[in-house]
């Protein structure tokens, strides 16, 4: 049964992957202490070894099309051990969400706003996020497209803006770290960002695809989003040079270093700005996915009230998960690709197989994704949201 | 549909907020509760587990703000002086004994004393690359005797030395990025450990009534210890090997005849090969195109065989330069232009078989360095006045 009625469009589904993955430029830090001038390679390596994983994502999206995840896991593990897996899914994007509002917070308290408490930032952005989520997914995702715009152009503008100061020669020697390196790094960036875009198989219900639409959507929302961690990386790599792994936010020190006379300079903000933009819309995407999938793990017919719940959950739960940023990079570079993969590979995978030896889901109505989607009346679209 | 009571608890709720949420906030900083610090000094103490630190303040207006121990320096600064053995103890103290907090965010200048930079500048910068406020493309750089002296003494030339120190190595990093040293790429250097980093030197001259600041050349470091340093001369030798300098002049004499150069472009390609057994050779080869400035003597020339002439010169005084200062580098063993980071780079399997010999390694390199000047115009003049003479 489908908690939300609103429904987004193919495109605006496909700026929310791209923009999700955007989000992960705070990652860029962990990568770079893996694989130092080589950081590049494993983004390479992983948007070109993440594809078989958006197969599967895409794959469950149009074989299930009117169930979120938990659904899905209902109709194909059973009543009972979906359920099991839907609580385990449940910790899985509340604690994302978490995280991320803790480093909204971190990052705003460290860089703009050092004197705010971070409760009040967290705080400030969990109320807009449960306004938004208690709206619906439409609201959530209404300005993905301009977000990604507005990111696309601060990684183009600043990339202009400290050309003059990009040295080549930063990114040599190539090639020479050990495989294993090039390994880690490959599979930080397949699990971290790109992984974790199975919190976009609890949206599906709310957009109507072809087969084909589907498909093009996924792959070219994943190669935009990479695309973007690819150049702020070659950015960050050749301005900052072996210096990079140092930085906490690389990105951040590239923008400062902006310097084109004495007009143009300081414009760190943009970074500040993109990035808050960036978190807020990955913390609104996993609150909404935590929210549904509460909501469906109580079978009630609506899901607003459960918004407030999630809000607060994450903005406590939060800062109780690591007890320093230290072991929170370490956990993330070191343990959290392994853990996340159960969610985001294995169990995907494993209801795929069930599924098909199954032969589910049972084709007892005619497949919606057979055909192209007609879009609603704009009438009918506007009742429902008046309701 | 929302009813009009709920509209109107909802309204009163946001008016409720508004003072809150737009009055202000935390980090409200008001320029009259600020110092902006308009430059540091490091020096060094009897004492080494003690740190000097001195900053210089620009003041707005004069007479104001409660400042404990300090002392004015002229009628546009302030200048903080105490020894702790932190630089943030030191801000911690001054920040205590004032009513003011320190602005670190539009310091433009970091200066190092002579002796804190012989006994190693790590220890102090750690600061200056963890804090939030501290920007890392502030330039750095050593002061001939003690930093404090540029920022208590009435100079000259502008009442804030800080903003001035800043100004001068920015207008000599257009000739140069060289010259300018930052933050960001002496700890670049520093972290290569086989790269010497270099940082320019400042000294205070004149007497008490009338400072001035000059530059006086740039200092070599072995590890994060000063070790060297070319002058003003031999720092030529140094950016024309490392390539990419603009609008600068080449002297050349020959007995007493003397022409003043003026390059416009100057690019520097390297090329450093390895063999097998070890052994390091680099290739420089300048090219750039040149005019003449000033011109004095060589009547007994003719127009026809002066530019080459000139050219000729010029190379040979450019090719000597570079030589020089290379042989100081490798006097102090210490690679100043490099090299172990591009055979780092460009022959990574060769380096790893070497790195550990470096030290032995670098004063055998063999050095050759061609230069290519074009002469490009003459001025609005071709010859000099005795040209003129001897033809008449």
């Amino acid at each position: 049964m489908r908690l939300d009625k609103s429904q987004i469009s193919g495109t605006r589904f496909m700026f929310t992957i791209t923009f999700f993955l955007q989000s992960s430029a705070l990652l860029t830090a962990f990568l770079s202490s893996v694989a130092q001038q080589d950081s590049w390679i494993p983004v390479v390596l992983s948007t070109i070894s993440c594809m078989p994983l958006v197969y599967l994502f895409r794959t469950l999206m149009v074989m299930f099309p009117e169930k979120t995840l938990l659904e899905m896991m209902d109709e194909v593990f059973g009543p009972v051990i979906g359920k099991i897996f839907g609580v385990w899914y449940l910790w899985f994007f509340l604690t994302l969400a978490a995280l991320n509002l803790k480093d909204l917070g971190d990052f705003a308290k460290a860089t703009v706003m050092t004197e705010t408490p971070h409760v009040v930032l967290v705080l400030l952005c969990a109320l807009v996020v449960v306004w938004a989520v208690r709206h619906g997914l439409k609201v959530v995702t209404r300005y993905s497209a301009l977000f990604t715009f507005i990111e696309f152009g601060i990684v183009a503008v600043t990339f202009v803006l400290v050309a003059h100061q990009m040295d080549f020669n930063n990114l040599l020697p190539a090639f020479q770290l050990p495989p294993i390196k090039y390994l880690q790094g490959t599979h930080l960036m397949t699990m971290i960002p790109v992984g974790e875009l199975v919190v976009m198989l609890m949206l599906t219900p709310c957009v109507k695809l072809s087969r084909t639409a589907a498909t093009k959507y996924w792959f070219i929302g994943v190669t935009m989003g990479m695309l973007t961690l690819f150049a702020i990386l070659v950015r960050d790599i050749m301005i900052l040079g072996n210096t990079l792994p140092m930085f906490t936010l690389p990105g951040l020190v590239t923008m400062r270093l902006v310097n084109l006379g004495e007009a143009l300079s300081r414009i760190e903000i943009l970074f500040a700005v993109g990035l808050t933009m960036l978190l807020f819309f990955k913390v609104a995407v996993l609150c909404y996915a935590s929210t549904i999938a509460l909501a469906q793990l109580f079978k009630t017919k609506s899901y607003k009230n459960f918004a407030l719940i999630i809000g607060v959950l994450v903005v406590v739960y939060g800062p109780i998960i690591y007890s320093s940023t230290v072991e929170q990079s370490t956990s993330a570079r070191d343990v959290i690709p392994f853990f996340w993969g159960v969610f985001e590979v294995w169990i995907p995978l494993l209801m795929f197989i069930i599924a098909k030896i199954r032969k589910l889901p049972k084709k007892t109505a005619e497949n919606p994704r057979e055909q192209e989607p007609q879009p609603p009346p704009r009438r009918r679209v506007k009742e429902e949201h008046m309701k | 549909m929302i009813t009009k009571g709920k509209r109107i608890v909802a309204l009163l709720l946001i008016f409720m907020m508004l003072p809150g949420l737009l009055s202000g906030c935390w980090d409200s900083r008001e320029i009259d509760k600020l110092f902006i610090v308009t430059g540091i000094a490091i020096d060094a103490t009897d004492d080494p587990d003690q740190v000097d630190v001195t900053m210089q303040i620009g003041k707005e207006r004069k007479g104001e703000a409660g400042l404990g121990e300090a002392q004015t320096g002229g009628s546009s600064t302030i200048v903080l002086n105490t020894v702790n053995d932190t630089i943030m103890g030191a801000i911690r103290e001054f920040n205590r004994n004032s009513n003011r907090k320190l602005l670190l965010q539009h310091n433009p200048i970091r200066l190092f004393g002579i002796e804190v930079a012989e006994h190693g500048v790590k220890k102090h910068i750690d600061l200056f690359l963890r804090d939030q406020q501290a920007r890392l493309e502030v330039p750095v750089a050593i002061v001939e005797g003690r930093a404090a002296d540029v920022l208590t003494g009435t100079l000259d030339q502008d009442p804030l030395s800080g903003m001035f120190v800043a100004g001068l190595l920015e207008d000599l990093s257009k000739v140069s990025v060289e010259l300018q040293v930052r933050m960001l790429d002496f700890v670049s250097r520093l972290l290569q450990e086989t790269v010497a980093p270099m940082m320019p030197i400042i000294a205070v001259v004149g007497e008490e009534d009338k400072k001035e600041i000059k530059t006086v050349g740039m200092g070599i470091f072995k590890g994060d210890k000063l070790v060297g340093r070319l002058d003003n001369d031999q720092s030529l030798g140094y950016i024309w090997a490392m390539g990419d300098v603009s609008q600068f002049n080449v002297k050349v004499q020959e007995g007493i005849d003397k022409a003043i150069l003026h390059v416009s472009k100057l690019k520097t390609k390297r090329e450093v090969t390895i063999s097998d057994d070890g052994v390091v050779k680099v290739k420089l080869s300048m090219e750039g195109g040149a005019s003449i400035a000033e011109m004095e003597g060589f009547g007994n020339m003719t127009p026809q065989n002066l530019i080459p002439h000139l050219k000729d010169l010029a190379q040979e005084e450019m090719k000597q330069t570079v030589t020089e200062a290379f042989q100081i580098s490798q006097g102090l063993n210490a690679d100043m232009l490099a090299i172990s980071a591009t055979l780092e780079q460009r022959h990574p399997k060769k380096w790893e078989k070497i790195k550990d010999r470096w030290d032995e390694i670098y004063p055998t390199i063999e050095l050759t360095v061609d230069a290519n000047l074009k002469i490009l115009g003459t001025g609005q003049i071709i010859q000099s006045l005795e040209m003129e003479e001897a033809m008449k």
